[in-house]
Formats: C-alpha cells, sequence, structure tokens
C-alpha cells in the first residue's frame, strides 16, 4: 500500500514533469516561430497544444484517485495540490503559446515590421521567468519561485515598452490607406504576442508561488515580499 | 563462555589440572600409608596381647574369694608397666578386670559381648578393631584373644593401644601436603596470568593490526617475535596487510584513470541505475543539465526536462539494448543520445553535442542555394532586357539606353559578387600562411576608406562623427585594414536611414584596440546577429538586395581580421540604446621594441 503511494507520486511527480517540459517548448518554439518568422513551427505549436490538455486531465485523475484513496498528510498533501494548480497553470501557459503561434502565422504571412529590441528582450525575460518556475518546482528551491516576482516586473516594463513602440509605428504616417490598415494589423498582432508573453510572465510567478506553497506550506499570493 | 576472558580460561584450565595431577596421586598415597599405619599398629597390638596372654598364662593361680580381685590388681599392674588398658571379660561378656577402671566400678560397667573385637575373637580365637572410645575420648585400637587358661576363668583378653602417635603423624602430613598445594596454586596462579599476559599481548596487538587494516591503515606493521605461530602469523597479517593496500592502490588507480578518462571527455556521460535514477555523471554533463545542483539520485526527467530522453532511458530499461536518438535541448543545442543497456539492469548514456556540426552543415546548404540565388537574380535581369533588345524595333526606341544600363548595372554586380568571393578565397588561404603585418596607422586607413564612401553618403545626407585619434597604431595590412572599414561604412551607410549619424570611435587597450562603427539604423534581430558573418546571409532577403551590396562584405572583414589576429562581433541594438547597431573589431598594438 505504502509503496503504491509512493509509485503514484511518483508517477504524478513525472507527468508533470512532462507536461512542463512540453509546455516549455510549445512556448520556446512559439518565440522562435515570431523571431524566425517560420510558419511551420507556428503550426507544429498549434497542432502540439492537443497533448498538453491530455496530460492535464491525466494529472488530474491521479491526483483525484490519490485523494480519495491515500489520504495524504502534510506534504504529500500540498504536493498533490500543487500538482493539480501547476498544472493548470502549465495548461494556459501553453494556451498562450498556441495564441503566440497564432499572431505569428499571421505576421509570417505579411511583410516584416522594424525590428523591435524591446520585444526580444521580453521573450527572453518570459522565457527565463518559465526556465525559472520549472526548476524551482524541480529543485524544490523556493528562492528561485520568490525571485520570478522581481522578473516580473522587468517583464511588465518590456511589454510597456513594446506597446510604446508600435504605437509609434501606428501613428507614423504611411501614405496610402492600403499600406496604412496592414500596418496597424500587424502592429496589433504583435501587441497581442507581447500581451501573451506578459501572460505567460504573470503564470510563471503563480508556478513559483504554488512551489513555495509546497516546499515551505506558506502562501506568499498577493502579499509584499521584501526581496532583501 | 564466550565472555569469559582467555586469561581466566588458561588460569582455570591449570587448577583442573593442578588438581587432578596432585589430589588423586596424594589421596592414594595418603589412604596406603593410612593402611600401612594401621596394619602396623595391628600387629603391634597383637604382638603386645599374646606378650600379656604369655605373662597371664605364668600367673600364680588364686583359689580363694579375692580371684577376681586379684587379677584385676595383675591387670592394674602389668599395664602400669606398658602403658596400654588391659580388660579380661568373662565368657557371659561380663568385665572381670580393667586395668583403667578402679575394682568396685566394674560390676557397673556395660556388657562387652556385643563388641566388634570379642565376637570376632570368639569366632576366630583373636581379633581386632578400631574404635573411638568415649570413655577415653581418643581413637584406640583394640586387640582380642580368647584365653582358656587353669588359672584365669575363661574368657577374652583385650589390649587397647592408642592410635594417636600414628594419627598425629598422619596430621602432620596432609598439613605439609596442604601447604605444598596451596604454594604450588599461588605459584600456577602467577604463572597463568603471566603466560596468559605474554599470550595476550600478541592477540591484542594483531586485533589493533587487524582493526587498523579494516579502517584503512596500512601503514601499521606488525611486529611479534613470541612464539613461531604468532611470529608468522603477524608475518601473514602484514603480508595481508600489503597485498589488501596494493589492491586497493590499484583499484583507486584505476577509479581516477576512469575518471581522468570520464572527466576529460567532452560528451556528457551518465550512469543509470536499474530504478532508472541516475547514479554517476561526469563534468560534462552537470553542463548539459539544467542547473540542477546535484543529478545523482533523481530521474533524467528531472535534470533534462525532456522527454524524449526520459522516454529513451524507459525503454531501456525494459528491456532494449541500444538506442541512439538526437535530442534537442532548450531549443538550441542538438545532442546525439547514445544509450546502452549494461548487464547489472542499468545504462550507460552519452551526450554527443552535434549542435556545431548541424550548423556548419546548415551554413554549407545555405551557401550552396544562397550563391546560386545572388547571382541568378542579376543574371535574370541581364538575360530578360538582352532578349528584349534583340527585338529589332525596340532597339530603336529611347528605352534602349536604360535596358542597356540596367544591363550594365546587373553585370557589375555579378563582377563584384565574383570580385568578392575571389577575394575572401584569397583571405581564406591567406589565413594558413602567416601574414607579413606591419605597423600601421589605423586613422589613415579609416580616411581612405571614408573617402571612397563620400559619394554614398552625400546621396543619403549622412553624418559621419569621427571620434578616432589623430593617430592609432596596430599591427595590420593596410589594404585589408581599408577594407575592413569601407565594408563596415558602406553597411552602416546602407541599413542608416537619411540623416542619420554614424559615429566611429577607438578604444585603446594595452594589449588591444577595439574600433567600433556604430549606426542609427533598423538594427539587426538577436536570432541574425550569430551569422550575419556567414557568406551571403541575409537578415531579410527581399530588402537588402534593393539596398545593394553582395552579401560578403561582413563575411570578408571577418576573414580579414582573423587573419590579423583580430575578433569582430556586433551589438544590436548598443548598450544604453533602444535601436541601430555597433560593429565592434580588435586589433592588436604593435608589441613594444623591447621584447622584440
Amino acid at each position: 500500500m505504502e509503496r503504491n503511494f509512493i509509485k503514484e507520486l511518483d508517477d504524478l511527480k513525472m507527468t508533470l514533469l512532462n507536461m512542463a517540459a512540453l509546455t516549455h517548448r510549445a512556448f520556446g518554439k512559439a518565440t522562435q516561430a515570431y523571431l524566425k518568422r517560420d510558419e511551420t513551427l507556428a503550426r507544429t505549436v498549434i497542432a502540439g497544444d492537443r497533448e498538453i490538455n491530455n496530460l492535464e486531465l491525466k494529472i488530474d485523475q491521479i491526483v483525484l484517485k490519490l485523494l480519495a484513496l491515500e489520504q495524504p498528510m502534510a506534504r504529500d498533501l500540498r504536493f498533490i495540490l500543487g500538482a493539480t494548480k501547476i498544472s493548470k497553470e502549465l495548461e494556459r501557459i501553453a494556451d498562450q503559446a498556441v495564441n503566440i503561434a497564432e499572431r505569428s502565422l499571421f505576421l509570417c504571412q505579411h511583410p516584416p515590421l522594424a525590428h523591435l529590441p524591446a520585444m526580444e528582450q521580453l521573450i527572453e525575460v518570459t522565457d527565463a521567468m518559465l526556465d525559472a518556475a520549472i526548476t524551482s518546482f524541480v529543485e524544490d528551491d523556493t528562492q528561485k519561485a520568490i525571485k520570478l516576482r522581481q522578473m516580473d516586473d522587468i517583464a511588465d516594463k518590456h511589454t510597456l515598452e513594446v506597446l510604446q513602440a508600435l504605437i509609434n509605428n501606428m501613428v507614423k504616417s504611411t501614405p496610402g490607406a492600403e499600406k496604412r490598415i496592414l500596418n496597424t494589423q500587424r502592429s496589433i498582432q504583435t501587441i497581442i504576442i507581447s500581451r501573451c508573453l506578459e501572460r505567460v510572465g504573470d503564470l510563471a510567478t503563480n508556478i513559483g508561488e504554488h512551489v513555495a506553497f509546497i516546499v515551505e506550506a506558506i502562501n506568499i499570493k498577493h502579499q509584499k515580499i521584501d526581496f532583501e | 563462555m564466550k565472555s569469559i576472558r582467555f586469561r581466566t580460561r588458561l588460569m582455570l584450565s591449570f587448577w583442573v589440572i593442578l588438581i587432578l595431577s596432585s589430589c588423586i596421586p596424594a589421596y592414594y598415597i595418603f589412604q596406603t600409608l593410612e593402611n600401612d599405619i594401621y596394619k602396623e599398629a595391628k600387629t603391634n597390638a597383637f604382638t603386645q596381647l599374646d606378650f600379656i596372654h604369655w605373662i597371664l598364662a605364668g600367673k600364680p593361680v588364686d583359689k580363694n574369694n579375692q580371684a577376681f580381685y586379684q587379677l584385676d590388681q595383675w591387670c592394674k599392674e602389668v599395664a602400669k608397666q606398658l602403658n596400654y588398658r588391659i580388660t579380661v571379660i568373662a565368657a557371659g561378656g561380663k568385665v572381670i578386670a580393667d586395668s583403667d577402671v578402679a575394682y568396685d566400678k566394674i560390676k557397673s560397667m556395660d556388657n562387652h559381648a556385643s563388641r566388634e573385637e570379642i565376637i570376632n575373637a570368639r569366632k576366630s580365637g583373636q581379633a581386632s578393631s578400631i574404635r573411638y572410645s568415649i570413655t577415653l575420648k581418643r581413637k584406640l585400637i583394640y586387640a582380642a584373644k580368647n584365653i582358656s587358661l587353669a588359672n584365669v576363668p575363661s574368657g577374652v583378653l583385650r589390649v587397647a593401644i592408642p592410635l594417636s602417635t600414628v594419627e598425629s603423624r598422619l596430621g602432620y602430613f596432609s598439613r605439609q601436603f596442604l601447604g605444598i598445594l596451596f604454594v604450588i596454586f599461588i605459584i600456577s596462579t602467577l604463572l597463568s596470568v603471566f603466560l596468559a599476559r605474554r599470550l595476550e599481548k600478541p592477540i591484542l596487538d594483531i586485533i589493533q593490526a587487524a582493526n587498523a587494516i579494516g579502517e584503512g591503515n596500512f601503514d601499521k606493521q606488525l611486529d611479534i617475535e613470541t612464539g613461531a605461530e604468532f611470529s608468522q602469523l603477524s608475518a601473514c597479517i602484514n603480508e595481508m596487510s600489503n597485498k589488501i593496500q596494493q589492491h586497493i592502490q590499484q583499484i583507486i588507480e584505476q577509479k581516477q584513470e576512469l575518471e581522468a578518462v570520464l572527466e576529460g571527455m567532452v560528451e556528457g556521460v551518465m550512469l543509470l541505475d536499474k530504478y532508472g535514477k541516475i547514479k554517476a555523471t561526469n563534468q560534462a554533463l552537470t553542463w548539459i543539465a539544467k542547473c540542477v545542483p546535484s543529478c545523482v539520485g533523481r530521474r533524467p526527467m528531472e535534470v533534462f526536462l525532456n522527454p524524449e530522453i526520459q522516454e529513451s532511458c524507459n525503454r531501456i530499461l525494459e528491456g532494449k539494448d541500444a538506442i541512439k536518438r538526437k535530442v534537442e535541448i532548450d531549443n538550441e543545442t542538438i545532442y546525439e543520445v547514445n544509450l546502452v543497456k549494461i548487464p547489472d539492469g542499468g545504462a550507460v548514456v552519452v551526450f554527443h553535442d552535434i549542435s556545431e556540426l548541424v550548423r556548419l552543415e546548415k551554413i554549407r546548404q545555405d551557401f550552396v542555394a544562397n550563391v546560386s540565388h545572388e547571382l541568378r537574380t542579376p543574371l535574370t535581369s541581364i538575360k530578360g532586357y538582352a532578349e528584349t533588345l534583340l527585338d529589332e524595333k525596340f532597339r530603336a526606341s529611347d528605352q534602349s539606353e536604360s535596358f542597356i544600363k540596367t544591363i550594365v548595372k546587373n553585370a557589375d554586380q555579378m563582377a563584384n559578387i565574383v570580385n568578392d568571393l575571389l577575394e575572401l578565397t584569397k583571405l581564406q588561404q591567406q589565413q594558413k600562411k602567416t601574414l607579413q603585418m606591419s605597423e600601421i596607422n589605423a586613422s589613415a586607413c579609416f580616411s581612405a576608406a571614408w573617402e571612397t564612401c563620400m559619394l554614398m553618403l552625400k546621396e543619403k545626407q549622412i553624418q559621419v562623427d569621427n571620434r578616432m585619434p589623430d593617430s592609432v597604431h596596430v599591427m595590420a595590412i593596410d589594404n585589408s585594414l581599408i577594407q575592413v572599414f569601407r565594408n563596415l561604412l558602406d553597411n552602416a551607410i546602407r541599413h542608416s536611414p537619411s540623416g542619420t549619424k554614424i559615429t566611429v570611435f577607438a578604444e585603446i587597450g594595452s594589449e588591444v584596440v577595439i574600433f567600433g562603427v556604430a549606426d542609427e539604423g533598423t538594427g539587426i534581430p538577436q536570432l541574425h546577429q550569430k551569422r550575419i558573418f556567414e557568406r551571403f546571409y541575409r537578415v531579410d532577403k527581399e530588402r537588402s538586395r534593393d539596398s545593394g551590396g553582395t552579401g560578403l562584405g561582413l563575411s570578408i572583414c571577418k576573414n580579414a581580421l582573423t587573419g590579423m589576429g583580430g575578433k569582430i562581433w556586433v551589438k544590436s541594438p548598443p548598450d544604453d540604446q533602444l535601436n541601430g547597431s555597433v560593429f565592434c573589431f580588435t586589433l592588436n598594438t604593435p608589441m613594444p621594441v623591447e621584447s622584440l
């Protein structure tokens, strides 16, 4: 009985890590699809979402079984509850990746906008955040999880920079009505991508909060944390 | 039994041997001695008895009433002389005369008929017995004889001789014996303690040495002189310790060699146990792994966050012999992962980084595609216009001149490409030889390059902000350096919007000088920054061809600089700016004269 419980817990962790790996990859591919203007990459992201959704269902199933049959205690209980929460966040991140891929598909089919350094920085930060969120879970590293909040502030800053740059781009007078419409369309799609990236940052921060809950049994949600 | 010390055991066995070896003979000797003494006493008693009997036979007869009285008096007289107790007992057992009892009390004495010696004497004429006399409170030997003399009433004559002399001799003997025994006991105890000590010391030494060996301390050598067996044993233990040390040393060396081999490998190696957890890794693997402080004891999934690796590991552990697959980690590095099953139910996983191979293959493929594309584009338009001009009617029109101009322009473009390609090949060949470099002024080279670009600068109204000092001495070849500056300026002008500024600067260090050409153009996406130095690599395929250029400028720069011992890189956007890009390169400063 006891061994079985441990095996089930291990199974849950493995499934969650699998989901995290796939989500991270989907996110990476989606951003690459945007940067490289690669349609095939964007399509693989959209097609791969189903697998991640299935993994979420599988995690729900394992969690329900564990809660119903084993009466877990203390850390095991927190881990099981945390696992459902984290899987939920991962599923949303994967959805955002699909969103980015869809916007990128549109952008690939049209001439590129001017190069946006802020967007590259935003992608870099959100990718680092997602990576930190997942490794904090693997390593039980609460400090890393808490630091995600700082990174989130940077991500928000870059999102605003992208927004400002694209508003400038739209306001800038472009000769010809047709070109103007195209310019606005592309700008808005890119703004949506930046918005998706910002959401990924928030969700990664949430994962960090769940990790803190699992490891330290503390709730850092909606609280001010002194980083010193 | 186990807990009894060796010393105690030795002592106890000494005692047992001592008791067995001394007490049994002693008992036997005592027994014989006692028998002999008693026998002698008995013979003596009978001799005395016979003598008294002879005296009694010669005693005159009293036929009066005083007969018993006289007999008693006689007894007392004889006994006084001989110092024995003499008793005459009538046939019925009644005492009629006794030397030790007053005459008037004899009548009140017990009947002696039931006494052992009397009964036996009646039967066989004479007998003896040894008894403790309550009357005299000592052990006596009684000897009795039938008398049938004429002068005395028939009955039994008895003599009682004290045994005390015999007894005291025996007591003396046994006291002596016990004394000696006690001394021997003490000596044997001391001897056993001493012997045990002597035996115990080597044994304790051996125990200590064995413990030391067990704890891995092989320096301790046993040196026991006591007894052939012990010195042999100590020699054995010493040899054993040496051999173990040798073996361990050998194993350690082998392990170190193996570790050195593993650590020296560029490939990441990881060992899985049969439960699918990581048992050991080498240094290279920890670089591949995602920043997990310690991989040991974790699952591959936790370390690499890669479902394909985990899946391959699972398949190996389920019984497949070997798997080879390509795995991409973090969307950037590609590994060829080899998994091999090991007999005791684990697996060895080797990660071979093939991203460089893949990258080079991609560059090669891209180069072939790009070069044909670059050459075909001008060729297509030349062919198109030339074919149109074949038409005689068209040749007469005003447009023919502009057509020919286009053909010339495209032919120039092709010639440029071919020239650049040749230049590049030349540079690449030069790199293999050592170049003859001299100390030159980089500032002068830049001015030369600047002049060639004047026309383009004027057309696009671009300002050049030259922040270079007037003399910057570097080791280089002047033509190559002019070419590098020209290419970088050319690129900067082509990618800058009209009316912007290009900044050129130099930072002079002790060993190298860093040059920089910064523009305020569109910038280069990070994705392309690594690849723009490749031949014909274009960031934006559609646009840049319109702006001219062969697509080889940066590649030439890179090769020229590598030949001169420098490096080139790009930063876009530059630090503290939102857009634009800066191309930086280094060149070595001239070596001080002394060191030459």
